[in-house]
């Protein structure tokens, strides 16, 4: 097959045959994509603000200007901190200069961060709620000690609620550990794909140089 | 929705028109299944819309838009990886009349192209695709991200492979 007959088949790719869906798709997606981004960027925002002002409110006294004062700078820095990631990654998408191999380094980075943090919520996940039990069970007998009676409606002391209570959890914890290792097959193969890919640039970089 | 970006003051509603058709083909080669197609899709225009506010006017609109695209179809890619590639391309025919003799032999073309692409490892695939969309060697080299000389030769064995595949049927 000679160059004309690549050009056929370069032809035959961008020939478009329905360029009107193609359009009408694109300028679809492209409003639904940005009414989403926006509306989870406002909810980032209203949560981030309800928290901070929460927390500044229980440190510092309810009604205190000092309170408001540290709310208000707080919100504003993690807002700017918002801002200014969303700028720097969207001046990442466009980058020029970011070299293939390079840019697939920082996603390997990213992959094997992602398989830590799964492996750190497999390896805490169990002996948080342990804790969490003993905690709790701590505390119940704490206040019956110093009161002599458990606050909280009775029936909550009754046996088939408590081994209720457990199987649930112990349901939600194994549905947790399951979901925690179906993630970890998937990082895994990810991070062994970007791996080959890298790999593969690598491979032929610069085959004349 | 009209929106104009940074001191050029480019038309997303214009790019969407003059670049639908290249995104769509670049989402086509990624992806098999049509909602994986879509979601790419979506993920490309909204990495577009950020990105155009830092568009410099260095390269030409269409390989920064395809720059942005392929970039964003690597990473679709590593997250998709779990699922099955089949069917690529079945809506190829859509709206082509049977009696337009050259449009379905295009079509014909153009699904086995899709087919072969689609068995294609991800690198190879998207030299592939750029130097199907008709984009110099350089320009290939600026999209990816490596040297003209790789860009070179990955382009020499892609036109290769594609013909020789295409050949022998």
């Amino acid at each position: 097959m000679s160059g004309d007959d690549f050009d056929v088949l370069r032809a035959a790719w961008t020939a478009d045959t329905s360029l009107e869906v193609e359009v009408g798709t694109s300028r679809r997606l492209w409003r639904r994509a940005v009414r989403r981004m926006w509306f989870w960027n406002l909810v980032d925002a209203a949560v981030l603000l309800a928290l901070t002002v929460h927390f500044a409110l229980s440190i510092m006294g309810n009604g205190s200007w000092l309170a408001a004062l540290v709310a208000a700078v707080t919100v504003a820095i993690l807002l700017w901190s918002l801002r200014r990631r969303y700028l720097l990654r969207s001046a990442e998408i466009a980058d020029p200069d970011a070299e293939r191999v390079s840019v697939l380094g920082a996603a390997i980075r990213q992959a094997r961060a992602r398989v830590m943090r799964n492996s750190l919520s497999l390896a805490i996940i169990v002996p948080m709620f342990a804790l969490g039990i003993i905690f709790g069970r701590l505390q119940k007998n704490e206040v019956a000690r110093g009161t002599g009676e458990v606050s909280g409606p009775a029936w909550l002391d009754h046996p088939v609620v408590e081994w209720l209570a457990i199987a649930i959890l112990v349901l939600i914890v194994a549905k947790l550990i399951q979901a925690l290792y179906r993630d970890r097959r998937v990082l895994v193969h990810l991070r062994q794909r970007v791996d080959e890919y890298r790999a593969e640039y690598e491979r032929d970089a610069d085959p004349l140089a | 929705m009209q929106i104009a970006f940074g001191s050029r003051g480019v038309d997303f509603e214009k790019v969407i028109r003059d670049y639908a058709g290249l995104i769509g083909r670049i989402t086509r080669s990624f992806e098999a299944n049509e909602q994986d197609r879509e979601d790419l899709r979506q993920d490309i225009l909204l990495a577009l819309w950020r990105a155009l506010p830092s568009f410099r006017g260095e390269s030409s609109l269409k390989t920064f838009v395809a720059r942005v695209a392929q970039k964003r179809a690597v990473s679709h890619v590593r997250r998709q990886s779990r699922r099955t590639r089949t069917d690529l391309y079945e809506e190829g025919s859509s709206g082509v009349p049977a009696d337009q003799e050259e449009r379905v032999i295009e079509n014909d073309i153009k699904k086995k192209l899709s087919r072969i692409l689609s068995g294609l490892p991800v690198a190879q695939r998207e030299t592939a695709v750029l130097l199907l969309e008709g984009f110099s060697y350089s320009e290939i080299a600026s999209i990816l991200g490596i040297s003209t000389n790789a860009a070179v030769l990955r382009c020499q064995r892609a036109k290769a492979y594609l013909t020789s595949v295409l050949r022998e049927g």
